[in-house]
């Protein structure tokens, strides 16, 4: 199940921005994660190793990607599993699964946590807006603190979701 | 494995730590918040048809349980812990492709929630002293989900 493909040292496996077919799963070798890839605002987010995979959630999701992928070692081999294989890839490794799920669950507690601080955001504008007619410049520390953080969050997740090209490599 | 629990037997208590899910095969089971307790409530009531799967975060993130889990009848549940996982897997592929594809549609909504709030807080940061009644409305139905979420931990 699934086609194995070679990849050299410092190739792409996939790219940030683009349609996620299919995850992989490394037989050998290891491989780079980034966001910005070669931009001046890279930044390594993990090393994958043999017996790991990724890009399921892209898959699961049909999301863009959220990250370009290197392979780091010449010939590093790299699984193809499309959606189709799914199931047989698990059944494989079950335990691969539940990493998954995991990793899903974990996505569900984080966005949950964001939502609420954007809610707690808007709680405190309202506030400050009715404290002082010149609202903005009476923000507590925590709304200032946080809604850098919120926009450059949404920036980059509406990015991701609506597919715009524009700047996300 | 399979257990069997009388009407008001507990299958699981809130705040247990027990890294196991269940699948319901007979009977139904109604999932509390703050059971026995004076805030008691019914969160969810699940019966047997389509065979649900409950306390799946027991299993899947090992953390403790956030409801306890009653049988409001005769039940029988199908226990799932990490050691059968992939055998119920290769038995029931359905049941668990759901659960991937019950998260992930959670993941699409709550991502969709989080971007209209943001964008609704950028266009009230950027129409700042002057918000009109729509961003109002939106920007106070935020803080009363804030204030909810509040009350619910306490």
């Amino acid at each position: 199940m699934g086609k194995i493909v070679v990849f050299r040292k410092g190739e792409i496996i996939c790219r940030q921005g683009d349609p996620s077919l299919h995850m992989y799963d490394i037989c050998v070798g290891s491989v780079g994660v980034y966001t910005d890839y070669e931009t001046d605002r890279q930044k390594q987010l993990t090393i994958l190793k043999k017996g790991e995979f990724f890009g399921e959630m892209g898959m699961i999701e049909s999301h863009l990607r959220s990250a370009t992928v290197v392979a780091l070692e010449e010939d590093t081999l790299v699984r193809v599993i499309t959606p189709g294989d799914f199931n047989e890839f698990f059944q494989e490794d079950p335990e691969k699964l539940l990493t998954v799920l995991r990793n899903m669950s974990r996505r569900i507690h984080d966005l949950t946590q964001d939502y609420l601080d954007v809610c707690r955001a808007a709680s405190e504008m309202i506030e400050s807006g009715e404290t002082d007619e010149e609202a903005g410049k009476e923000k507590s520390s925590w709304l200032k603190q946080n809604i850098r953080r919120i926009f450059m969050n949404y920036d980059h997740l509406s990015r991701q979701k609506s597919g715009g090209s524009d700047g996300a490599r | 494995m399979i257990r069997d629990y009388e009407k008001s037997e507990i299958i699981f208590r809130e705040g247990a730590l027990e890294p196991c899910m269940y699948e319901m095969i007979q009977g139904s089971v109604g999932l509390y918040a703050d059971y026995g307790k004076p805030g008691e409530h019914l969160l969810e009531q699940l019966r047997e048809e389509n065979r649900p799967c409950f306390g799946e975060k027991g299993l899947i993130d090992e953390l403790p349980r956030n409801t306890t889990a009653v049988a409001l009848e005769a039940t029988r549940v199908y226990v799932i812990t990490k050691e059968n996982f992939g055998s119920y897997f290769r038995n029931n592929p359905n049941s668990v492709l759901q659960m991937v594809q019950r998260m992930s549609q959670q993941i699409r909504d709550l991502t969709d929630d989080y971007l209209k709030a943001c964008r609704t807080l950028v266009d009230a940061s950027k129409d700042s002293g002057k918000q009109h009644t729509r961003l109002k409305k939106e920007l106070t139905d935020l803080a009363g989900h804030y204030r909810g979420s509040l009350t619910k931990k306490a």
